[in-house]
C-alpha cells in the first residue's frame, strides 16, 4: 500500500530514523515499521485541524532540524540527528510534539505486533544490547 | 452534484451513546417495551475481532482519537475515552465501586440531589452487580504488583482494598485497556446492549449525533450523521444524552442548550505512571489491569495502584527518561511493573468549542492540585519501596531511589511539568441548582426541558474519587426509572 501523506511526511521529516538511531529496540525494520504505522495511524484519527498542524510541523522539520543543527535530515548521521534532536527540541512546541511522537513510537513498535497473550505464553519484549545501570539490586 | 437528502427516522425513543450511561438507559426503556434506537459514533467490536486485533490496532481503533484527546493547558494532559459500541466500558479496567455514602450525602445536602442516596440507589447498584457478576478480584496466580502493594500497605498500616471487577473468570490476559481478549470482562458491549436487543432495541454504529433541534423545551429531531456520511434525522419522542462528559457537553452546546454552563467546570482525576523495577523478578505482566487498591489517601481523593504491564506501554512510560532508561528496564523486564496513582483534581476542564477545530479542552490546575499532585507521589513513593522498589521513574526526568529523593524530586520539580493522563472526566452538566453552575434537574433533564435527559458521567453532581462506573450506571438507572414510571402527560 502506497504510504499516505502522514506516512510521507514522517519519513521526511526523519523521525523513523531517528527514533531507529535513539533506541536499539526499533531498529529491527518490523518493529520500526509498525512503529511508523502505529504514529501515522494515530495522527490519522485526530480531528481534521490537529492532523493539518502536525503535518504542517513535520513538513517544516526538515528545515527547522537543517537551521538549528547545520546538517541535512536525510544525511545526518545517528549521532548528528540525535544531537540535532536535541537542540530542536528547544523550538516551542517541538519538545512536546517529538516526545509524543516517540512516545507512540516505541508504543506502537512494541504492542504492535502479533499479541502472543491471546494465544500462548507472555511475550518477551525484544532484548536491546545490555546496558549497565549501576544500579543497586 | 446535490448533497444526499437526509434519511428521516421516527422512533420512540433515542439514547446518544452506548457507554455505562447510555446502555443503562437503552436496556431500561427497552425492557419498557419502547424500542429505543441507540447512536453510537464509534464501531462495533467483537471479543473475537478484539482478541485478534494487535493492543496497538485496538487503541486506535476502540479510542476517541486514539486516547489522545489534548486537554491544553500546563501540563498538556491527552485525555482517553472510548468511541465504540459499549464506550468506555471497553477499554477500562472493569472496575466497579459502589459511590461511597459520604460522597452521595454530601451531593444531596449540598446540591439538592437528595433522591440520589445510597439508600435510593441500593436497589439499582444490586441490580448493577448481579448483572454484570461483580465480585473481589483475587490474585490468583499471577497479580505479584498487586500482591506486593497489599503486603507494603500492610506493613505500613494503609487501607487497602482488593479491587471490585466486573469480570468473573478473569483470565488475566494483561490486556484490560486494550479491548479484554478473552471476553471474561462484562462491558456494556457484551451485557446490557445485548439484552436490550433482545427486548427490541436497536444500536447503531458508526452514527454520529450533531445537533438536537429543540422549540419551547422539546427537542424534536436529532441530526445525525451515518456510516456512510449521509445526513440521517431522528424525530424522537424522548431523548437519553450519554455521549460521555466531554461528548454530551459538546453536543448541549451545538445545539444552543445551556450554552454557557454545558462543559464549563468538568471535573476529572489525572493518573501518574510509577515504573518501578525492584529487587527480585515479578513478571508484572502475569495478571489482570490490578487486584489490589490502596486507599489511605481516599478522602483527598488519591489512590495507588498497579498498571497493565506490556513492553510498549512502559517503553512510552518511560520514553521522557531517554533511550538508557528505556533499553534498561526493557532488559529487566521480569523486575519491572508500573503503578498507577489516581488524584481528584479541584481545578476544572472547560469544554469549549473553536470555529473550524471543533471540542477544545482547556483545564487549570489549582495550587491544591499541585500540592496534591506532590504529596501523592511522595506516599506512593512510601509505599513501593517498602513493596521492594529499588528504582522509580517519576513523571518528568529523574531518578528515585529513596523516599527522600522523592520528597526531593516532588519539592523541587513542578507538577505542571510532569506527564499526566486522564481517563476519567464527569459533572460537566452536573445535577444540581442552576445557581451553583447545575445544568440539569434531578429527573436529569438540562432545564426547561422536557422530553431530553442527561444520563451519563456528564450529570454527575461532582468528581467521584473513584472509577466512576458504578456511581454513573446507578444515576443512569434512577434517571430512566423516573422517566418510566412518571405520570403520562396531558396532552395540550
Amino acid at each position: 500500500m502506497r504510504p499516505d501523506a502522514l506516512e510521507r511526511a514522517l519519513a521526511a521529516a526523519g523521525l523513523p530514523t531517528l527514533w531507529a538511531a535513539r533506541h536499539p529496540v526499533l531498529r529491527d525494520p518490523e518493529v520500526l515499521a509498525r512503529a511508523a504505522a502505529h504514529v501515522a495511524g494515530s495522527l490519522r484519527v485526530q480531528p481534521r485541524p490537529y492532523r493539518i498542524a502536525v503535518l504542517l510541523a513535520l513538513r517544516l522539520m526538515p528545515l527547522a532540524f537543517l537551521l538549528v543543527a547545520g546538517v541535512r535530515v536525510a544525511r545526518s548521521r545517528p549521532d548528528a540527528l540525535a544531537h540535532g534532536s536535541q537542540r530542536l527540541a528547544r523550538l516551542p512546541g517541538c519538545a512536546l510534539l517529538l516526545r509524543s511522537a516517540e512516545a507512540l513510537a516505541l508504543y506502537g513498535g512494541l504492542d504492535g505486533g502479533p499479541d502472543r497473550l491471546a494465544s500462548g505464553p507472555a511475550p518477551r519484549p525484544p532484548a536491546p544490547p545490555s546496558v549497565p545501570t549501576g544500579a543497586p539490586t | 452534484m446535490n448533497a444526499p437528502e437526509a434519511r428521516t427516522v421516527e422512533c420512540d425513543a433515542l439514547v446518544i451513546g452506548s457507554g455505562a450511561g447510555g446502555a443503562v438507559a437503552a436496556l431500561e426503556l427497552a425492557r419498557a417495551g419502547r424500542h429505543p434506537r441507540v447512536l453510537e459514533e464509534g464501531p462495533r467490536v467483537s471479543p473475537a475481532e478484539l482478541a485478534a486485533a494487535t493492543p496497538a490496532e485496538n487503541l486506535r481503533r476502540l479510542y476517541r482519537n486514539a486516547g489522545l484527546t489534548p486537554v491544553f493547558g500546563s501540563p498538556v494532559i491527552p485525555y482517553g475515552e472510548g468511541r465504540c459500541v459499549g464506550g468506555t466500558t471497553v477499554v477500562n479496567g472493569g472496575l466497579l465501586w459502589e459511590p461511597p455514602a459520604g460522597l452521595l450525602d454530601r451531593w444531596a445536602d449540598g446540591l439538592g440531589t437528595d433522591g440520589y442516596r445510597l439508600r435510593h440507589l441500593a436497589g439499582h447498584l444490586g441490580e448493577i452487580s448481579r448483572r454484570l457478576a461483580v465480585d473481589a478480584q483475587r490474585h490468583g496466580a499471577g497479580n505479584e504488583d498487586s500482591r506486593l502493594l497489599a503486603a507494603a500497605a500492610e506493613v505500613l498500616g494503609w487501607r487497602w482494598t482488593l479491587a471490585r471487577r466486573a469480570a468473573p473468570g478473569c483470565a488475566h490476559r494483561n490486556r484490560c485497556p486494550t479491548g479484554c481478549p478473552s471476553g471474561a470482562k462484562r462491558t456494556m458491549a457484551t451485557t446490557y446492549l445485548p439484552e436490550a436487543e433482545r427486548y427490541g432495541a436497536r444500536i447503531e454504529p458508526d452514527v454520529r449525533a450533531v445537533r438536537l433541534d429543540h422549540d419551547d423545551g422539546t427537542v424534536h429531531t436529532v441530526r445525525a450523521v451515518g456510516p456512510d456520511g449521509a445526513p440521517v434525522r431522528y424525530r424522537p419522542r424522548t431523548v437519553f444524552l450519554a455521549a460521555g462528559a466531554v461528548g454530551s457537553a459538546a453536543l448541549l452546546q451545538r445545539s444552543g442548550i445551556h450554552r454557557k454552563a454545558a462543559g464549563r467546570a468538568t471535573a476529572f482525576h489525572v493518573n501518574l505512571r510509577l515504573p518501578a523495577r525492584f529487587g527480585s523478578a515479578l513478571h508484572a505482566e502475569r495478571g489482570t489491569i490490578f487486584t489490589a487498591q490502596v486507599g489511605e489517601f481516599s478522602g483527598l481523593g488519591v489512590h495507588v495502584m498497579a498498571a497493565n504491564l506490556t513492553p510498549g506501554s512502559l517503553a512510552a512510560a518511560l520514553a521522557r527518561q531517554g533511550p538508557a532508561v528505556v533499553d534498561a528496564l526493557l532488559a529487566d523486564y521480569a523486575r519491572t511493573a508500573v503503578f498507577t496513582v489516581q488524584v481528584r483534581m479541584t481545578g476544572r476542564i472547560r469544554v469549549g468549542r473553536l470555529p473550524g477545530a471543533g471540542t477544545v479542552l482547556r483545564h487549570r490546575l489549582a495550587p491544591h492540585d499541585v500540592d496534591l499532585l506532590r504529596f501523592a507521589l511522595v506516599r506512593a513513593a512510601r509505599l513501593l519501596f517498602r513493596a521492594g522498589a529499588v528504582e522509580l521513574y517519576p513523571p518528568a526526568p529523574g531518578l528515585l531511589n529513596s523516599v527522600r529523593s522523592a520528597e526531593e524530586f516532588a519539592r523541587r520539580t513542578d507538577p505542571r511539568t510532569w506527564d499526566l493522563v486522564s481517563v476519567h472526566a464527569m459533572a460537566s452538566c452536573p445535577m444540581g441548582p442552576a445557581e451553583r453552575g447545575g445544568v440539569c434537574d434531578p429527573d436529569g433533564r438540562p432545564y426547561g426541558f422536557r422530553n431530553l435527559r442527561v444520563c451519563d458521567a456528564a450529570v454527575l453532581p461532582g468528581p467521584t474519587g473513584v472509577s466512576p462506573q458504578g456511581t454513573i450506571m446507578a444515576f443512569a438507572h434512577e434517571i430512566a426509572a423516573r422517566y418510566l414510571t412518571a405520570p403520562p402527560r396531558r396532552q395540550r
